[in-house]
């Protein structure tokens, strides 16, 4: 099958080589980013007891500020056949453990090549298939939703996750043109993990190929996108699957020992835009746990997991409204049958507004509820692990974008 | 004794499946050149910041040269001309569009003015109109175009001017702006 999917890929490659003349363009380097600013009050249930944060046990504050930036390299050019070629390069401030938080790693990295009538491929470690081409509804960009990183809570389902939530393992992703409104997107990963990793790997040591995270991960997504009398109209279905990670489950004292072979994730979505206003929904479930769709195995036995998430956004001049409301569920079995719980309901509710001061500047505020019956991650401050926990944030910030 | 997992090295049959008919999808493709078009970089999803504020601000920057010529004058989601042009691509195409019913006597798409002959509609035979249209920049903004129709009757053998209903220059500018959405909608629909 390995060999099958090289082959077409092979196939497309020389195809696309196989255009017409055009003019060729030497690459063009360019320096994009972004820098974020926000302040955040927090209510969280699990505050009222203490939490561990080393070397002593204490309640945490209930507000803070927060800084975020990324510099991205892009390059791009034009092949004298007329195929678009290029490369992403993405550094960032990923609150590196250790490094005072301000450490710069590497997000996501990635070569491209594009045909006006074959479609794109990219190579590297970005996003998969299934993530790029979902519909899903009008819903928070990442800085709306602070309580994400500021209360850090770990583990828990998210509704405004979407498959694979982004994740980067090194992959290849065919994206197809569009055709009759429809379009189409396969991606695959052999092993989890990304960037170089280990160099010189041993037999005692880390090596690349070590089975520790999902494997032969194939996602896919189709979508349909029209207009019917000025109403735009978008429709799809996407879906992952892949192999969880075998050395993981090898043994009984392993994380995943009782963890099923496979980790499958299936969404659709459907979206309806009208003179400003946007409408969506999405219905996803499939065999996976934890904080993101399609990335962690379920328990043996245990129910699939789902989620639906609804939105509305409404644009007028300067001014964007976004609103989200979406519930979500996770069996409370796990891999691991020591850590068996409730099963776990999530509810999310929130909305929030930016208004564009300048193109690519932004101001912004939102208001975040979450609420978790049956707590899924281990015991955080007067929470217990099945426990239920209320989240409230609200944030206000400013982004520049360039 | 513990059972050791079966440690999959292939995609498993409901992957091959998955994998041969988007196969099969990409061949049936392929075989509709004429029709296709490669979707921008704006019509995926992103997972970074940069990419989704740039879109909430109708900013389509491509970022600041460094090395190189820029060629490219990419038409981005609500901001920037598409390739040639120095107006928004959706505006300058939804007039071309709105306009396209009268003959054409100019049209400039990096000035973004667009000038029509006189036209006489069938049913009034006595009249007739011209219309000039300027789309004023590259985002896609309500107060992004303008209208400005002329009338003319004829009286005596000879055309003279009279003037028009302001809500026709508003009524057309609608009319742009309705079709301007249509295609930004097609265009996206993320």
């Amino acid at each position: 099958m390995r060999k099958l999917l090289l082959g077409t890929t092979a196939v497309v490659g020389a195809a696309l080589l196989s255009t017409g003349a055009s003019a060729q363009e030497a690459p063009t380097v360019r320096i994009g980013g972004y820098m974020d600013f926000s302040y955040t009050f927090l209510s969280d249930t699990a505050d009222r007891g203490t939490q561990t944060f080393s070397p002593t046990a204490r309640r945490p504050r209930t507000s803070d500020f927060r800084s975020d930036m990324e510099v991205h390299v892009l390059v791009s050019g034009k092949t004298a056949g007329g195929i678009t070629y290029g490369a992403r390069i993405e550094f960032q401030n990923d609150n590196i453990p250790g490094s005072g938080q301000t450490a710069v790693d590497t997000d996501e990295t990635w070569l491209f090549v594009s045909s006006p009538t074959l479609g794109t491929v990219r190579f590297g470690d970005t996003d998969a298939a299934a993530f790029v081409m979902q519909v899903r509804p009008p819903r928070y960009p990442a800085f709306y939703r602070p309580s994400w990183y500021v209360a850090r809570p770990g583990g828990f389902n998210y509704v405004n996750s979407g498959l694979t939530d982004g994740s980067d393992i090194t992959k290849i992703t065919y994206m197809s043109p569009q055709f009759a409104g429809f379009d189409f997107g396969v991606s695959y990963a052999v092993n989890g993990n990304e960037g170089p990793r280990n160099n010189n790997g041993t037999t005692t040591g880390l090596i690349d190929r070590d089975r520790q995270g999902r494997q032969n991960e194939i996602t896919a997504a189709i979508r349909y996108r029209g207009n019917f009398s000025g109403v735009g109209v978008a429709a799809g279905f996407a879906m992952t699957h892949a192999e969880s990670g075998a050395n993981q489950r090898a043994a009984a004292s392993l994380v995943n020992a009782g963890a099923r072979n496979t980790i499958t994730s299936y969404g659709a979505g459907l979206t309806a835009s009208f003179q400003g206003f946007t409408f969506g929904g999405e219905y996803v479930f499939g065999n996976y746990r934890g904080a993101s769709v399609g990335t962690a195995p379920t328990a043996r036995g245990a129910d699939m997991s789902w989620h639906y998430l609804l939105g509305a956004s409404y644009t007028f001049s300067p001014v964007t409204i976004t609103a989200n409301f979406g519930q979500g569920f996770q069996d409370g079995r796990r891999p691991t049958a020591a850590a068996t719980v409730r099963d776990m309901r999530h509810t999310h509710v929130g909305v929030g507004a930016s208004y564009t001061i300048a193109p690519g500047l932004l101001g912004y505020i939102s208001y975040e509820y979450q609420r978790f019956r049956g707590w899924p991650g281990s015991s955080v401050g007067s929470v217990a692990a099945g426990g239920n926990r209320t989240m409230q944030a609200l944030t206000v910030g400013t982004t520049l974008s360039f | 004794m513990t059972s050791q997992p079966q440690i999959p090295s292939a995609p498993s049959p409901a992957g091959a499946r998955l994998l041969a008919a988007f196969t099969a999808l990409a061949l049936l493709a392929g075989c509709g050149a004429g029709q296709l078009r490669t979707p921008g970089d704006d019509e995926y999803n992103v997972s970074n910041r940069r990419d989704e504020a740039l879109r909430l601000s109708g900013s389509a920057s491509d970022g600041i040269l460094i090395f190189g010529t820029d060629r490219t004058r990419r038409g981005g989601a609500d901001a920037g001309g598409g390739p040639g042009l120095g107006v928004n691509a959706f505006l300058w195409r939804a007039t071309l569009d709105t306009l396209s019913f009268m003959p054409l006597v100019s049209a400039d798409p990096f000035g973004g003015v667009i000038i029509t002959d006189w036209y006489s509609p069938p049913q009034a035979s006595g009249e007739r109109f011209k219309a000039t249209a300027y789309v004023l920049g590259r985002q896609l903004r309500s107060d992004g175009v303008r209208v400005q129709v002329f009338r003319q009757v004829q009286q005596g053998g000879q055309w003279l001017d009279v003037p028009t209903a302001s809500s026709t220059n508003t009524e057309m500018e609608d009319r742009v702006l309705t079709r301007a959405r249509e295609l930004r909608v097609m265009s996206a629909g993320r």
